[in-house]
C-alpha cells in the first residue's frame, strides 16, 4: 500500500469502517509511514474534540406535545384515504355472516337499551380524549404477556388482552379507563394510521348481546357482550375493517380453546370455524 | 403517542436549519408526513425514515425560504447545545474552543454539514448515513475526508499540516 492508497483509506480506518483486511493492510503501511501516521493522528483529534464538544441540540421539552397535538388533528383526517376500502369490502360480507353465525350460535339476541346511547357518546369521547391528550397508553408493549399482567393489580377483573399482528391489527398498549362509573380496560390496536381503542369490562348481567355498529361524527363504534364481558371497540377505521376486528376478538376472547388448538396464533381460519365446537 | 429518535431528528434539523423555530417546524412536519406513509418507524430502519424525510423537508424549506445567504446566527449556538458538565479550571478554554468547534461545523456548507452531524453527533454508520443522505457510501466517505479538511482549516489557518481538499 502506498500513501495515495493509505490517504483514500484514511477516513474508513478513522472510523472504523474497514474490512479488517483494508484496516490490516493499512496499519501495515502506518508503521512504515510517518506522513501518514500524523495524518491519522490529526483526524483522530479533531473526532475527538468534535466528540468532547456535546455538539447535539436535544428536542425542547414542548415540541413532543406539540406534534402530539398536530397528529391527533390529522389521524381522523387520514380516514378520507380510503383506497384500501374497496379491497376490504368482501371481508365485510366475511364479518356480516361471521358476526351472524356467532349470533345464532349463541342463541341470544339482545335490543340495545336507551343507555347505549349515551355510553357510545362517552365511548367515543374517551377514543378522542386518548388521541388529544395523547394519553395513548400507560403500558406500551406489543406484547400481551406484558400487557396483560401490568392489568392484574389494577382491575377487579382480568381483561382478554391478544395481539393481533398476524391479521393486521398490531397491539400497541393499554390503559386504565374510569367509565361507566367503573375503571375498565382500554386496549389500544394500530391498523394502518388508524388507533382503534378497546374498552373492556364485566358485563352488568352477564348478558350477551351481539355486535352492534353505531356511527357518530365520523367514529365507527362496535359494541357487544360475550362471555360475562362487554367491549367496546372504537376507531376513525371504516366499518368493514372494524368489523372485522370485532369479529376476530370474539372468536378469540370467547373461544381460547380453538385459539390455542391454532399452531402458532396464525390461522384465523381454524379460529372462526370453531364456534360449534362447544 | 410515541414519537420515536425525535431528539435524532431535532438535532439534525437544527443543524441544517441552523434555527430554533425553522427546525422545530421541520420536525413537526416530517413526523406528519411520516405518520401519513408508514405505521411503524421505531429501530434503525426506522431512524433512517424519520431523518430522510427530515432532511428532505429541510432542503425543501431552506428552498423555499432563504436565497441562501450563507450566514449561520453562530451567536446562538453555543447556548443552545446540550452543554457538558463543565470543570472550572479550563471552562474558559474549554468553552471557546467548543465554541470555535461548533461554528466552524456550522459554518461548513450543508452536504459536509450533514454527514459531519450524522457521524460525529448522531454516531452513525457509513452504510446508514448513505440512506438518508441518499448518495452512495464512497460519496459519504468522501464528503467526510473534504468536511473534516475545511474544519481542519477554519480551525487552524495558518498551519495546514494535511492533505489539500480532494485527493489530487
Amino acid at each position: 500500500m502506498d500513501c495515495r492508497e493509505a490517504e483514500y483509506l484514511l477516513h474508513g480506518y478513522v472510523d472504523g469502517e474497514l474490512e479488517l483486511a483494508g484496516s490490516y493492510e493499512f496499519e501495515r503501511h502506518l508503521a512504515g509511514c510517518a506522513t501518514c501516521a500524523a495524518k491519522l493522528a490529526r483526524e483522530q483529534s479533531l473526532r475527538a474534540r468534535l466528540a468532547g464538544s456535546a455538539g447535539s441540540f436535544r428536542s425542547p421539552p414542548h415540541l413532543k406535545s406539540k406534534i402530539e397535538s398536530a397528529l391527533a388533528e390529522v389521524i381522523p383526517a387520514a380516514d378520507i384515504r380510503s383506497r384500501a376500502s374497496q379491497r376490504h369490502a368482501h371481508r365485510l360480507l366475511t364479518a356480516v355472516v361471521a358476526a351472524g353465525l356467532c349470533g345464532v350460535a349463541l342463541m341470544i339476541l339482545f335490543r340495545p337499551d336507551a343507555t347505549d346511547a349515551l355510553l357510545v357518546r362517552q365511548v367515543r369521547d374517551s377514543h378522542v380524549r386518548s388521541l388529544m391528550a395523547a394519553h395513548l397508553y400507560d403500558v406500551e408493549s406489543s406484547d400481551q404477556h406484558t400487557v396483560k399482567p401490568w392489568f392484574a393489580g389494577r382491575l377487579d377483573f382480568a381483561p382478554w388482552v391478544s395481539n393481533l399482528a398476524d391479521e393486521g391489527f398490531r397491539l400497541v398498549g393499554g390503559r386504565l379507563e374510569y367509565f361507566d362509573n367503573r375503571a375498565v380496560a382500554a386496549l389500544v390496536f394500530r391498523r394502518r394510521d388508524h388507533v382503534i381503542n378497546l374498552l373492556t369490562w364485566p358485563a352488568p348481567n352477564g348478558a350477551t348481546t351481539s355486535p352492534q355498529l353505531d356511527r357518530l361524527e365520523g367514529y365507527q363504534i362496535v359494541h357487544w357482550s360475550a362471555g360475562g364481558m362487554t367491549y367496546w371497540a372504537v376507531s376513525d377505521l371504516n366499518a368493514a375493517e372494524l368489523q372485522d376486528f370485532a369479529t376476530l376478538v370474539q372468536s378469540r376472547a370467547n373461544f381460547p380453546d380453538a385459539n390455542r388448538a391454532a399452531p402458532a396464533e396464525q390461522s384465523p381460519a381454524n379460529t372462526s370455524a370453531s364456534p360449534d365446537r362447544r | 403517542m410515541a414519537l420515536p429518535h425525535l431528539d435524532a431528528a431535532y438535532n439534525l434539523a437544527r443543524w441544517m436549519m441552523r434555527h430554533d423555530q425553522d427546525a422545530e417546524d421541520v420536525v413537526q412536519e416530517a413526523f406528519l408526513r411520516a405518520f401519513r406513509y408508514f405505521q411503524n418507524f421505531e429501530g434503525e430502519t426506522g431512524r433512517s425514515w424519520i431523518l430522510q424525510i427530515v432532511r428532505n423537508t429541510c432542503y425543501t424549506w431552506l428552498a423555499r425560504q432563504r436565497p441562501a445567504t450563507g450566514t449561520p446566527a453562530t451567536n446562538r449556538l453555543v447556548a443552545d447545545v446540550v452543554s457538558p458538565s463543565p470543570d472550572p479550571e479550563t471552562m474558559l478554554t474549554r468553552h471557546e474552543d467548543r465554541q470555535l468547534l461548533l461554528q466552524a461545523v456550522e459554518a461548513l456548507p450543508a452536504e459536509f454539514r450533514e454527514v459531519i452531524v450524522l457521524r460525529e453527533f448522531e454516531g452513525l454508520a457509513y452504510k446508514e448515513i448513505a440512506r438518508i443522505v441518499e448518495v452512495p457510501v464512497g460519496t459519504v466517505m468522501s464528503r467526510l475526508a473534504r468536511g473534516r479538511e475545511r474544519l481542519h482549516e477554519s480551525l487552524d489557518p495558518n498551519r495546514k499540516g494535511g492533505a489539500p481538499d480532494g485527493l489530487s
